[in-house]
């Protein structure tokens, strides 16, 4: 039984507290010009008459431009790409409730995951799903290794972090018959690219450690103890040490780095999401075949990681509030747009099995997501205090890696920040 | 004629008052203010007495950056007029090709400190790479790495200051001194450097300050990477006002702090470096 692990991403949209101006739509997104523009030609083109004011900036700028623009004149949506940026305009009073409209035939939960906001100021509109993306090429050809240490034969037997370790540390001896720099790809730590690490990675320990006090899912903590510290010590260590990279280089190195070293097939692995796909097929001189991009969960070694699965969310479009939303995920055009443009998991009834997406790691996390017997990873990092928290585990991280601070400096920060923050922010 | 400009005085003062007022006074008047109140617009906000002011310590950034800073400062300070005033002894000593010379020294100087930074940052982990490190690998590189580039920058701009000091001193002065017997040393010691007392005020003046609101160069060469020990003052206010939410009070309260204690630094340094130049003249 395979376990997996993925998490929630994918777009959000919430609907910001402003009466919509008649004939013009305006939508402010952190997605890109290039990206949004076809939108709204499509859109414009379907509704004449309907303006679809497109304004692209990033997520911080996006928040500060909506609290700046004075009632009355505030864009009516606001997509982006993670809930964070909704928990600070919902604190602010500057979303409104769009429950309401949303679909009444997609179910609230998806697994243990609410596809909108409880409190009905964001819906969703997609899911996606994170673990550690591998190269099944490199695996079939160090398996096909006559000198290989393990006993298994596929990167699919690989199911616990004691597997997991002795495959890699093999692989790793073996670069140079496997063609590869190291078996991970940079542990990218350069200044706002450590988020696989102090968001998504640090979700393991939070995830187990919530079940553990059993807290529900969603349900804000002022403790956190790190006590499954150790486990993500295992993995951390792993991608250090089994890197194309050297330590000392690490605090230079970006996600795309990390993501272009796959695509070229200097490493095997690398942590990300599917939405990591276009950044894997979009890099010049790809040379991972779409079919080898496969996924495997995160394996940190806690006991009973075997039967540990995909965490299947979503998020709904808010349908009623703008044509806009209606025509996006309702209108052949607009849904392609999100499937091939975006890349997006979208498991909505709005859309035909031939309209899922076509790229192989989002259709690998469908694949996770229909394994049976096994129980997905939630999006735990939701419960972060703050993005302060995450600014001091990076920073934390990076001392480890340079030798400046010991792991238990690391997890002692970790669990001491964590209440200050809570306590700022509650 | 006098009466007439008295009494269009307030007219033609008044473009310039608006700017002044509008730019300068009420964004300071608010500043202020605004250091007292949670607010997430500028205009919209409840007041909260100290309470920001008790935020700046919950942690150790500010006193850190702080810390970072005045070494940094002091450093760079010491090395840019040491460098700055020997290059300027020498490109007045009269040798050939002295022009060219003071061009290529200022010309850093002319470059915007994002891009410095930049190109800092490619030689720097140029040369780190060979040995498995970068700028952001350990403070210390970043440190250094912005005494460098600081030095880089400024010498130039320093040294034309202290050219234009020492062409000023008359050269029946330096001629007098020769003829009495003053060496190289002495010459140096009891005729230029006093002479040139209102250069080295200025030129201390403008690296002191420019080395505590510096922000551009050191977001460039190492965003305050690793870890926020590189971290210097205005980049700090900068990240907390704008990098962290429910912050934005405390970073406001951190530039008032930021405000006062560089024009303390600035205006002790003026009245000391005046009183000395009026004990040299």
């Amino acid at each position: 039984m395979h376990a997996m692990r993925t998490a929630l991403a994918g777009a959000l949209l919430a609907v910001c507290a402003a009466p919509a101006l008649a004939g013009t739509v305006t939508v402010i997104t952190s997605f890109p010009k290039d990206l949004t523009q076809a939108y709204k030609t499509a859109f414009e083109k379907a509704n004449p008459g309907i303006t679809l004011e497109i304004l692209n900036k990033n997520t911080v700028s996006g928040i500060a431009f909506v609290r700046e623009t004075p009632a009355g004149q505030r864009p009516e949506v606001f997509w982006a790409s993670a809930p964070d940026a909704f928990e600070v305009l919902g604190r602010d009073k500057l979303l409104a409730k769009s429950a309401d409209i949303a679909n009444k035939d997609v179910p609230d939960k998806i697994g243990s995951y609410p596809i909108n906001d409880p409190g009905g100021m964001y819906l969703g509109q997609a899911l996606a799903g994170y673990g550690i993306i591998y190269n099944d090429a490199i695996m079939r050809a160090y398996f096909a290794l006559p000198n290989k240490a393990v006993k298994i034969n596929s990167a699919d037997e690989i199911n616990n972090f004691a597997t997991l370790k002795a495959v890699v540390e093999d692989m790793q001896k073996n670069k140079a018959a496997l063609g590869i720099q190291g078996v991970f790809a940079s542990t990218s730590m350069a200044a706002g690219n450590a988020w696989r690490w102090e968001t998504h990675l640090v979700n393991v320990p939070i995830y187990w450690e919530l079940r553990e006090k059993n807290i529900p899912f969603g349900e804000k903590t002022r403790n956190f103890d790190f006590t499954y510290s150790a486990q993500m010590k295992n993995i951390f260590d792993l991608y250090l040490n089994n890197s194309t990279t050297a330590k000392g280089l690490l605090g230079a190195k970006s996600v795309d780095d990390a993501m272009a070293e796959f695509a070229l097939g200097q490493a095997a692995m690398v942590q990300n999401g599917n939405w990591g796909a276009s950044q894997i097929l979009g890099v010049k001189g790809n040379k991972v075949a779409d079919k080898d991009i496969k996924f495997m969960p995160i394996y940190t070694g806690v006991k009973g990681e075997e039967k540990i699965g995909l965490c299947v969310g979503g998020y709904l479009p808010p349908g009623g509030v703008t044509q806009f939303l209606t025509w996006l995920f309702s209108s052949p055009s607009g849904k392609a747009f999100v499937k091939n443009d975006l890349m997006f998991i979208t498991p909505f009834n709005t859309f035909a099995d031939n309209e899922l997406p076509t790229d192989p790691l989002a259709k690998d996390v469908i694949r996770w997501m229909n394994k049976d017997g096994v129980t997905s990873l939630s999006w735990d990092f939701s419960i972060i205090p703050s993005k302060e928290w995450k600014n001091q585990m990076a920073a934390a991280l990076g001392d480890y890696i340079a030798g400046r601070k010991s792991w238990n400096e690391v997890a002692a920060h970790g669990a001491d920040v964590w209440k200050r923050e809570f306590d700022l922010t509650n | 004629m006098q009466k007439s400009i008295q009494k269009y005085a307030a007219l033609f003062v008044l473009p310039a008052l608006t700017c002044f007022v509008i730019a300068f006074l009420v964004p300071m008047i608010m500043g202020v203010v605004l250091s007292f109140f949670r607010f997430t617009t500028v205009l919209d906000g409840h007041f909260i007495g100290m309470e920001n002011y008790r935020r700046i310590f919950i942690d150790r950034e500010f006193t850190n950056a702080l810390i970072f800073n005045i070494r940094f400062t002091l450093i760079s300070v010491v090395t840019i007029n040491l460098g700055a005033f020997a290059l300027a002894l020498l490109l007045t000593a009269g040798i050939k090709g002295t022009n060219v010379f003071r061009t290529i020294f200022f010309m850093p100087n002319l470059i915007g400190g994002i891009v410095l930074g930049w190109i800092w940052n490619l030689i720097i982990n140029g040369v780190l790479y060979s040995k498995g490190m970068t700028v952001v690998s350990d403070p210390k590189y970043g440190f250094w790495g912005l005494v460098v580039l600081m030095n880089w920058q400024n010498i130039g701009y320093m040294m034309v200051i202290y050219i234009a000091g020492i062409q000023n001193i008359p050269v029946e002065l330096i001629e007098a001194a020769k003829i009495d017997g003053a060496g190289q040393g002495t010459l140096l010691k009891s005729v230029i450097i006093p002479s040139i007392a209102p250069s080295i005020t200025i030129c201390t003046f403008l690296t002191l300050t420019s080395g505590f609101r510096l922000f551009d160069q050191n977001l460039a060469l190492t965003a305050g990477d690793p870890g926020k020990q590189t971290e210097m003052l205005a980049l700090n206010i900068f990240n907390t006002f704008y990098g962290r939410t429910g912050f934005e009070g405390v970073g406001q309260a951190k530039a008032v702090l930021f405000t006062i204690l560089v024009a303390l630094i600035a205006l002790t340094q003026l009245a000391f470096s005046r009183k000395r130049e009026e004990e040299a003249a």
